[in-house]
């Protein structure tokens, strides 16, 4: 039974596989997905060989008039990537043999370039056969040494070898290139005789392989090419690299005296010895080559003052795997005189991450030189962050040097993680002078590190106003509720204005902590039982940046204050009020008040009405409406028009075109009227009707924007249109 | 006045004689040698430009100009004479154009070399730069292989000089959709309230697109004649010699696998890099990249839909082709979700970072990079592990097969296929 079921499923399978010739299959290319692919491929793949060589036959040479053959070349690309995959290698040798087979019998060369490419991404040895003849071709020979230079195997690297001495030109560059690649030793002789062509491209390609190859000829070669009289830059330097490309097969075979020679024979930089940046390649080298011998020759050259040589064969030392090379450098470190080597040297120290070294560099931290404190500095942070602290918190509290160490000191401790950092900078404040104080209170503010805000508070009380202030400062980031009776406190005792001020706002910051709405206000309230005048004033508008009915009411209350001062601190308070419930208050503090208090009143009003979320444009618009006619200044009405041009709406429209009329604002009028009039975007008609007409013709002439005026004039149009 | 022998600083010296380190950028002060305003030749780094068209036009006329640009060079001669007449306008009178690179290189008096060619060339440019002695400002994406960006690493690191590739988001500018810096970003990375690992998505709805329509290439590219004026075998180079056709060349070049890999090859260096640096991954490479492509042809870069890349630790990379993610954050973790427009949920992530340190400085001047010999934010190191996101998830899209990839040896894991892909054999004479 399970026999018969077997054949049944066998016989359908090759029914469907056969049902569907190569002309059918290629014929449903393109196909959406690599699942539909490989199932294609797979089809293509059950035809065998003749299947694989019938679609090959399908290709079509390049230029043939009225014939695609893309659905063919993808089918064949399909293949490709069909055979590739983890168990397809049997598929793989059939579709590279039948490839192969095609490529025999092609005759446009394009169609052989295709199918060699081809073999470059799927073939092996049975390619090798089919793709050595072609090494020989003017016009595919190029692709067939690339082919066999991926297909790599010793097959591969036989057939490159025995087509080689009949090469002549580029394809003998690109054989030669191939081989080379490849390692093919066993090339060196033929490659050799090409070390000297006339042929530029040729001889260069030889000297760099025998380089590559590590050839026992290359280095003399090498030399002798050297020697020629009026070598071009580009050529004289590739000369070098391949030198220091031979010196690094030698070590790789075990040669590494000699190889270390060769680099050394290339770091003498007295007059123009050798161009700088391969003294650099032979001194990078010589570390890869020898590790910490190379110590004794390259670390009294890095003293010479080159900064390019320095950097990079420190570089090269510090990425070193041998433990000794880190005593080494530490041993340099203390003999050596020059800061930037100091410097370069700390900075090698701490890209080895080696801790073995931090005794030394901890040491550096008090160098006479700046600029070699602060490389210290950079450098025991990368070599651990938190031994680093101490360090650090001493340059930035004892160093003579603030600007080059102290401000780069505070600036590591503050990009350090953690609470660590942020408490040492904290415990380190009572003792600080001056100047450090500040840093240390602009890092703890930078990282808002409210659990130092006690010893931050401490600084609000220094003797320095100078610190006072950055301390104040930095309580409105660090600021918590329980702070906030002690910063009204100094507020109230503030004899600077900038420092009442900022006792205010960090106030402010600390009432904000406190989760209910309604708690933030009460200190403050507490407060302005007792406060008077400008005191008053200055606490009112902390209050305005907070909010809420009872303080409101305080600062209404105050409007009536004999107190001049107090009256008009309210009305400040009041105009930056940070909810709406403040413009009836105003409006009404408008209309009732002597000149000076109705400017900050409507100013006070539009400031809050353009703040507002809570407010619907109708009730905006009326409140603007109040506003303008109580407003008595131009320069009142103008501000209140620049804020009407926002809101949309007959009514606004209406106030608007009403203040066209009005002396000094016929400008502001007109640019309210037709922003409010013209269409705002999708969904938001234009304002339409006769006295939208009549206003726009009035409102254009006296526009100053010139962009909007044609806006206005083209709406216009559209309006006199549809009438 | 008196003037000191030891204030005449040269170029050369300022490029790396006895000079400090820490010394400022200019040394004389400008009245005393050029007046008010102008910086001697002596003291100015000098550059070339080998590229002049698309971003080549960018090179010579806004990019690095604080260097003296001496020479431009282009094979097509339309393109090298506009690249001339646009340095002479920005004030490079003495500028030189050439047709051939090595002629550039060849010039002793040329400090730093601009490489906005073709992706194709940039490997074998930057390794003759870096041989003769030059520092690099190459275009990305950095290479067009896993193989030729170790090659690079390797003769820039060799013979000690300064890389850079032109794109900066890691270090300024608006990263994106996201509409702010990645500095931000990284510091909320960095402060661990996300959570790990993350996931980072990048399609058009997080504010990266990748133009893969305008990167297509051509099926069934008929010859043409080669124009006159451009010497299409040096445009070609090391790529295989493929009969002329207007759109492999130029503004298109991008649609075709020999030159580059369509919108990955423009868009994936500006975006993965920075993603590199958020997830702290300039030192890695992921272990697997997932492909969901139609099938691919030989020749022209057909829009894929979906690439994955993950790494060791669980963080993944989604590239969304085709923007199916429509919902998805930019980044998330377990921890929490970062938007377009830097918005987040929880939404008062930002607000917290207050507390937390800010990521570590980086070197973000070049010519400051070239003086002082300190690596530039986005060098030959990072920029390879970078361009290796895009070169592995080429291979991936064109093979139509999910991959596993070896971090440390940066190849694939038992796949042959994939690892010639990784390694293309040049076009003989060109080698690396």
């Amino acid at each position: 039974m399970k026999l018969i079921a077997a054949l049944l499923t066998f016989a359908m399978v090759t029914s469907v596989c056969f049902a569907e010739s190569v002309s059918e299959l290629v014929a449903q290319i393109p196909v959406k997905d690599s699942s539909a692919e490989t199932a294609l491929a797979a089809k293509l793949m059950a035809g065998g060989p003749a299947a694989l060589k019938e679609l090959c036959a399908g290709l079509v040479p390049l230029g043939t008039e009225k014939k695609d053959d893309t659905q063919t070349r993808d089918a064949i690309s399909a293949l490709v990537r069909y055979v590739g995959r983890k168990d397809g290698e049997a598929d793989r040798a059939v579709l590279a043999r039948a490839l192969a087979e095609s490529l025999a019998t092609a005759s446009d060369w394009e169609i052989r370039t295709f199918l060699v490419n081809r073999l470059q991404e799927a073939g092996h040895d049975e390619s090798v056969a089919a793709l050595e003849p072609l090494l020989a071709d003017e016009k595919v020979g190029l692709h067939a040494a690339a082919a066999l230079e991926r297909v790599g195997t010793p097959a591969a690297i036989a057939a490159l070898e025995k087509s080689l001495p009949a090469a002549t030109g580029g394809r003998r560059v690109a054989i030669v290139k191939s081989l080379a690649m490849l390692r093919a030793a066993g090339a060196a002789e033929e490659i050799r005789k090409s070390a000297a062509d006339d042929d530029k491209a040729l001889r260069m390609t030889a000297l760099w392989a025998l380089a590559n190859l590590g050839d026992a000829s290359a280095r003399d070669l090498l030399v002798k090419a050297l020697q020629v009289e009026k070598l071009g830059l580009l050529d004289k330097t590739r000369l070098y690299d391949w030198t220091i490309l031979d010196a690094r097969r030698l070590a790789e075979a075990g040669k590494k005296q000699d190889a270390a020679a060769i680099c050394a024979g290339l770091l003498d930089d007295s007059g123009d010895a050798h161009p700088r940046n391969v003294r650099i390649a032979a001194a990078r080298s010589l570390v890869e080559i020898q590790g910490q011998a190379a110590l004794e020759a390259l670390l009294p050259l890095v003293q010479r003052g080159d900064v390019q040589f320095r950097v990079a064969v420190l570089d090269a030392l510090a990425r070193a795997p041998r433990e000794e090379i880190t005593p080494a450098l530490v041993g340099r470190l203390k003999s050596v005189a020059q800061p930037e080597v100091k410097a370069d040297l700390l900075a090698a120290l701490a890209k080895r991450g080696d801790v073995t070294a931090r005794a030394a560099i901890m040491n550096a931290t008090r160098d006479a030189d700046p600029s070699v404190r602060v490389a210290a500095l950079n450098a025991l942070v990368l070599l651990g962050r938190e031994e680093a602290i101490p360090l650090l918190i001493e340059r930035i509290t004892t160093d003579t040097d603030a600007t080059v160490v102290a401000k780069p000191a505070a600036e590591m401790l503050a990009r350090m993680p953690g609470e660590k950092p942020l408490a040492a900078a904290g415990d380190a404040l009572a003792a600080a002078p001056v100047k450090s104080k500040v840093a240390l209170l602009e890092l703890l503010a930078a990282r808002a590190a409210h659990g130092q805000s006690a010893a931050v508070l401490k600084q609000a009380a220094d003797g320095d106003l100078v610190v006072r202030l950055a301390a104040l400062r930095a309580m409105e980031k660090v600021a918590g509720s329980q702070d906030l009776p002690r910063l009204i406190e100094l507020a109230l005792a503030a004899k600077d204005a900038g420092e009442e001020s900022s006792a205010v706002k960090a106030a402010v910051a600390a009432s904000i902590q406190l989760p209910e709405a309604g708690d933030r206000t009460a200190a403050w309230v507490v407060a302005l039982r007792k406060a008077q005048g400008g005191k008053r004033a200055a606490l009112e508008r902390g209050l305005a940046k907070l909010g809420g009915a009872a303080a409101l009411g305080i600062v209404v209350e105050d409007l009536k204050s004999s107190d001049k001062v107090a009256r008009e601190g309210a009305i400040g308070a009041l105009a930056e009020w940070q909810d709406d419930a403040a413009v009836a208050p105003l409006l009404a503090a408008a209309k009732s008040g002597d000149a000076a208090q109705q400017v900050t009143a409507i100013r006070g009003v539009v400031q809050v009405l353009k703040n507002s979320t809570t407010l619907s444009n109708a009730e905006r618009v009326a409140a603007y409406s109040h506003a303008m006619a109580i407003a008595a200044r131009p320069e009142e009405r103008k501000m209140i028009l620049g804020a009407l041009a926002n809101e949309r709406g007959q009514d606004a429209f209406d106030l608007a075109a009403g203040a066209l009329e009005l002396p000094g604002v016929q400008a502001e009028a007109s640019l309210a009227v037709i922003k409010i009039a013209l269409p705002a975007g999708k969904g938001q008609a234009g304002l339409k009707g006769p006295t939208v007409v009549a206003a726009l013709k009035k409102a254009i002439p006296a526009c100053p924007d010139g962009g909007l005026k044609a806006d206005a004039e083209r709406y216009l149009t559209t309006l006199d249109r549809a009438k | 006045m008196k003037r000191s022998t030891d204030s005449m600083i040269s170029r050369r010296r300022f490029l790396g004689g006895a000079a400090g380190a820490a010394a400022a950028f200019t040394i004389v002060p400008r009245q005393v040698l050029g007046g008010v305003g102008f910086t001697p030749p002596s003291e100015q780094p000098t550059r070339a430009v080998i590229g002049c068209g698309g971003m080549g036009t960018g090179h010579i006329k806004s990019i690095n100009t604080e260097a003296r640009l001496l020479a431009v060079c282009d094979v097509d001669e339309a393109h090298l004479s506009a690249g001339v007449k646009n340095a002479q306008a920005g004030g490079n009178a003495d500028v030189k154009g050439y047709k051939d690179w090595r002629e550039v290189i060849d010039r002793a008096d040329i400090d730093i070399i601009h490489i906005p060619t073709p992706p194709h060339w940039h490997a074998l440019m930057s390794i003759a730069a870096a041989q003769a002695g030059k520092d690099i400002w190459c275009e990305k994406p950095m290479s067009r292989t896993i193989y030729e960006g170790e090659k690079v690493v390797e003769a820039v690191q060799r013979n000690g000089r300064i890389f850079r590739l032109n794109t900066w988001f890691r270090f300024e500018g608006g990263f994106y959709g996201m509409k702010t810096a990645v500095k931000p970003i990284k510091k909320l990375v960095q402060s661990g309230m996300l959570g790990w690992p993350l996931t980072v998505t990048l399609n058009s709805f997080t504010g990266f697109a990748w133009k893969l329509g305008t990167w297509s290439g051509k099926t069934n590219l008929q010859p043409q004649p080669v124009p006159a004026g451009l010497d299409y075998d040096m445009w070609l180079g090391p790529a295989p010699y493929k009969p002329y056709h207007p759109h492999r060349v130029h503004q298109s070049f991008r649609g075709y696998w020999d030159y580059d890999g369509g919108g990955l090859g423009d868009m994936g260096q500006h975006y993965l890099d920075p993603t590199q640096y958020l997830l702290d991954k300039d030192n890695e490479s992921p272990i697997s990249v997932e492909v969901d492509t139609p099938p691919q042809h030989y020749d022209a870069v057909i829009p894929w839909r979906r690439v994955e890349l993950k790494y060791a630790d669980g963080c993944k990379i989604v590239l969304d082709g085709e923007d199916r993610e429509k919902e998805a954050p930019f980044i998330s973790g377990p921890g929490g979700k970062v938007y377009p427009g830097m918005r987040t949920d929880p939404v008062d992530l930002v607000k917290k970072l207050e507390a937390f340190p800010e990521p570590e400085p980086q070197m973000t001047r070049f010519l400051e990079a070239v003086k002082t010999r300190k690596k530039f934010a986005l060098n030959e190191q990072n920029g390879h592990r970078s361009a290796t996101l895009i070169n592995m998830s080429k291979i991936a899209v064109q093979l139509g097969r999910s991959l596993n990839f070896d971090p440390v040896k940066q190849r694939f894991v038992d796949d042959e296929e994939a690892n010639r892909l990784v390694q293309q054999p040049m076009r003989g004479p060109w080698h690396l």
